[in-house]
């Protein structure tokens, strides 16, 4: 009896390790690395046709949740659009934080941001709400370019019953079909009764409002003087820069919040705090400094970063380098400057040689 | 309460002294060191503006905007083509199988409803209601005294009118106010009619309701008299005719050219990024573009149903203009513009309230007109101060010109005269390019007054006082100094 309980034990004990060690695994495992593997693809507009046969690229691919797996199955080009979606969110990510002590650095794992996503900060707010945006406007544009199959301007589809009075021109059942196909692919591997999940999932829909609001419709009312007899609407894509920066904006203003463990809620941190609003980004722990090498913590310290003398911003020496100082390389540059157009087809420039100086943190 | 959770993202200022920006926040203390330092944190955000490449102005909104005007317009030609084709069953030739005439009105008033449903569905109710308390007035004045017809008319039709601002929904009201204001002048010109004793014989429920809800005019305009709606009776004498063909077809481009125009080209041509006035030119050319859209279509409606034509002996001339695009973009004066904006409102705003207020002298007169105008499209403040102050311009343009052209003796009245006994005609080089500078300012305060039907929120809830404050503050009301300078140099001359 004492022996099979013991035995009990052990193995209670065995399988909590085990399950603890898989939600661990679960979180560095994610789709983004679709994004780093697609990187090259982004320049071209199209999608380039699957050169894999098709049922057998989602299940070997180790980094996707079964429900990411069946939705992969039931779309043929789904795994190319999504990895658009994932590099336009991670190229974005980089662009919009390359002036600061976390410039969004990516590495060649599964997890693509590294540890940073484990501390539940600002930064992993921001990234899961790009990466969110960025899916959704790729599998908008897709569907209007009518790449994927289940949506866009075919005629079965045009079918559908329209909401609304006015009839919708163009294919504007494209943001929906985004939207709702965003959110069952992303927010699949979220659990909504931990606190990191819950944020996770508040700041994929933040992106993807985000996105909705910026990938829209445009009306304009015809009538007689003025009134609104004849409404005509048509779609105007808004460059993917644009939702980047409202994000960007929405990180500067994040509430930090704290995690309800009787409702399963997040909610504010203080009464006098504003509550954030769906479209707001929410945070539950306060970012390390990222002045100094931090591998666990994801913070790869600002030592031999690039920094601008004369800003006073966050990328200007003083700043960028946490007081540590700098040291400035000279070089001298040899540019091609007043470049001419000869008939038929050269150019020809001369060769200026210039001296710049380069500053790098301690 | 731990302060440190309430601020906990200073940790990104690193160095600064934390009390001193805990100070700054909560606004306690200002130091201008620490402002110049914050504004350096603000990034530059200004975006890249490019223009979208052709191709996909195309795909995105050509095509979707010439779909979607098609597929709403074409059920209301249809119908307009379907009751041209009945009328003309009216007159068969022998007198016994004529269709009775009230039975063509009754058809009228049918199809008008038919296409009113189409555009608005339930709000029609509200037309139909005005149309039918309207007759109501009009039985009981002409019952009482017919020459009070007119202005008891008018009285009933500006009340229902504010009654129907407050009380309706916004985004309602200012989708029927269109239709709304057809009807209103349709109502108001038959009242004057009988009031002067153009019209002698009483009009019965059918014409009138046939009249008002002809499905030619009824949602998009343009105002024909009852003595031309008549003529639906006549449509043997109009029968199908090439010209009637061509009319329809080249109304119908141009109508497809405008809204393309006003959608997407406009937008595309002029960019965020250009100076403020060319912002400004561009929303009042998208919204008269707009309207001559609007224009266009009404004469394809109005030419389709087998009315707007002018009969010479026997010859038939469709010849219906609503609006006259050159003479706007390229204006010789306000007053030109404000003629050729609608000529048919010109006509209807003369004949039955300019005529019927000149007593009152010619100022008042004018500006009576304008009110009564501004009446008619709505308690909206928008539109009535956009009026108003046309109102303003034209009759210190009308004055200053003709001061001046009486000076000069040259032709540089505000309409072109062509007879006259000036000395310098209009052909010599001054008097040209005199006009053409007051067509410049013609075109400034244009752009001025038109430039904020633009596409903002409130665009299909009517306009409010604030938006329209706030334009034309951004130019500093420069067009109102314009024109009053005007006038005090008019006064000094």
């Amino acid at each position: 009896m004492d022996l099979c309980l013991t035995e009990m034990g052990r193995v209670v004990n065995l399988s909590f390790i085990l399950l603890t060690l898989c939600m661990f695994q679960a979180v560095s495992a994610t789709w983004w690395y679709l994004g780093i593997l697609g990187t090259s693809k982004m320049s071209s507009n199209a999608i380039p046709e699957s050169s894999n046969p098709e049922g057998s690229t989602c299940d070997s691919i180790p980094y996707l949740e079964p429900h990411q797996k069946e939705l992969c199955r039931k779309e043929k080009r789904l795994l190319d659009v999504v990895s658009e979606g994932a590099s336009i969110g991670i190229e974005e990510c980089k662009y919009q934080f390359r002036n600061r002590r976390w410039n969004c650095s990516t590495f060649n794992e599964t997890n693509v941001f590294g540890n940073v996503l484990n501390i539940k900060s600002r930064e992993t707010a921001y990234i899961y709400a790009i990466n969110s945006a960025g899916v959704m406007y790729s599998i908008t544009r897709a569907c209007a370019r009518g790449d994927l199959d289940n949506c866009g301007c075919d005629a079965n589809v045009r079918q559908r019953d329209t909401k609304g009075r006015f009839e919708w021109g163009g294919c504007s059942e494209n943001v929906i079909y985004g939207s709702t196909f965003s959110e069952e692919f992303v927010d699949s591997k979220e659990l909504s009764n931990t606190p990191a999940g819950l944020m996770n999932l508040w700041n994929n829909e933040a992106g993807r409002k985000t996105a909705k609001s910026n990938v829209g419709l445009v009306c304009k009312c015809h009538g007689v003087s003025g009134s609104c007899s004849v409404k005509i609407c048509w779609r105007k894509m808004m460059p993917f820069r644009k939702i980047g920066d409202e994000l960007k904006d929405k990180f500067d203003g994040a509430s930090l919040v704290k995690y309800n463990s009787r409702k399963q809620k997040l909610k504010s941190i203080s009464r006098l705090m504003k509550k954030p609003t769906k479209k707001d980004l929410v945070y539950l722990e306060n970012s390390p400094d990222y002045c100094e090498y931090n591998p666990s913590k994801g913070s790869l310290g600002t030592k031999g970063r690039e920094c601008n003398k004369t800003s006073y911003g966050l990328d200007g020496c003083t700043l960028m380098c946490c007081g540590r100082g700098y040291y400035t390389i000279v070089k001298e540059v040899e540019e091609d400057c007043d470049c001419k157009f000869f008939w038929c087809c050269r150019v020809e420039c001369k060769k200026c040689k210039h001296v710049t100086e380069m500053h790098f943190c301690n | 309460m731990d302060e440190d959770m309430l601020f906990g993202d200073l940790s990104d200022f690193g160095d600064i002294d934390e009390n001193l920006l805990r100070a700054y926040l909560e606004g306690d203390e200002v130091n201008p060191e620490l402002e110049e330092l914050l504004q350096n944190y603000r990034h530059d955000n200004t975006p890249v503006i490019t223009r979208v490449p052709f191709k996909e102005l195309w795909e995105n909104c050509i095509t979707p905007t010439l779909s979607q005007t098609i597929e709403n317009v074409i059920p209301l030609l249809l119908l307009c083509f379907v009751f041209k084709l009945v009328c003309s069953f009216s007159k068969s030739g022998s007198d016994d199988n004529d269709i009775p005439p009230w039975l063509i009105h009754f058809s009228s008033l049918m199809f008008g409803i038919l296409a009113l449903q189409l555009f608005f569905q339930r709000t029609l109710i509200y037309l139909l209601v005005c149309a039918l308390i309207g007759y109501f007035v009009l039985v009981i004045t002409n019952w009482r005294n017919r020459d009070y017809c007119g202005i008891v008319m008018a009285l009933c039709i500006v009340g229902y009118l504010i009654t129907c601002e407050f009380v309706l929904e916004r985004t309602v009201w200012h989708s029927i106010r269109g239709a709304q204001i057809i009807l209103s002048m349709k109502m108001i010109g038959i009242a004057f009619d009988l009031s002067n004793g153009t019209m002698l014989r009483f009009p019965n429920l059918f014409e009138y309701l046939g009249y008002a809800f002809c499905v030619g005019t009824v949602i998009f305009g343009p105002w024909i008299s009852f003595h031309e709606y008549k003529n639906i009776l006549n449509q043997h004498r109009r029968p199908l005719s090439f010209f009637w063909l061509w009319k329809v077809i080249s109304s119908l481009l141009a109508a497809m050219l405008f809204v393309v125009c006003s959608t997407c080209i406009v937008n595309w041509l002029i960019l965020d990024n250009y100076w403020k006035w060319f912002k400004a030119y561009r929303s009042a050319q998208s919204f008269r573009f707009s309207h001559y859209f609007i224009s266009c279509l009404s004469q394809v409606t109005v030419v389709l149903s087998g009315l707007g034509a002018t009969h010479n002996n026997d010859d038939v001339k469709w010849d219906i203009h609503v609006a006259k695009p050159y003479y706007i973009e390229l204006p010789r004066s306000l007053v030109e513009v404000v003629t050729y904006w609608n000529l048919p409102m010109h006509y209807w705003l003369k004949t039955y309230i300019f005529k019927t207020t000149k007593p009152l002298g010619t100022f008042a007169a004018v500006l009576l007109t304008y009110v009564a105008s501004s009446m008619l499209h709505g308690l909206n403040f928008q539109l009535a101060a956009v009026l108003l102050s046309l109102g303003f311009y034209t009759y210190i343009e009308y004055v200053f010109r003709n001061k001046l052209s009486k000076i000069f003796s040259a032709c540089i009245q505000a309409r072109s005269c062509k007879d006259c006994n000036h000395e310098y005609k209009h052909n010599n080089p001054y008097v040209i390019a005199a006009n053409i500078c007051f067509g410049i300012l013609s075109v400034f305060h244009l752009a001025y007054l038109g430039l904020m039907f633009d596409s903002s929120p409130t665009e299909e809830s009517g306009y409010s006082m604030h938006h329209t404050l706030d334009k034309w503050s951004a130019l500093d009301f420069s067009s109102h100094w314009v024109a009053l300078g005007t006038y005090i140099f008019h006064l000094l001359i």
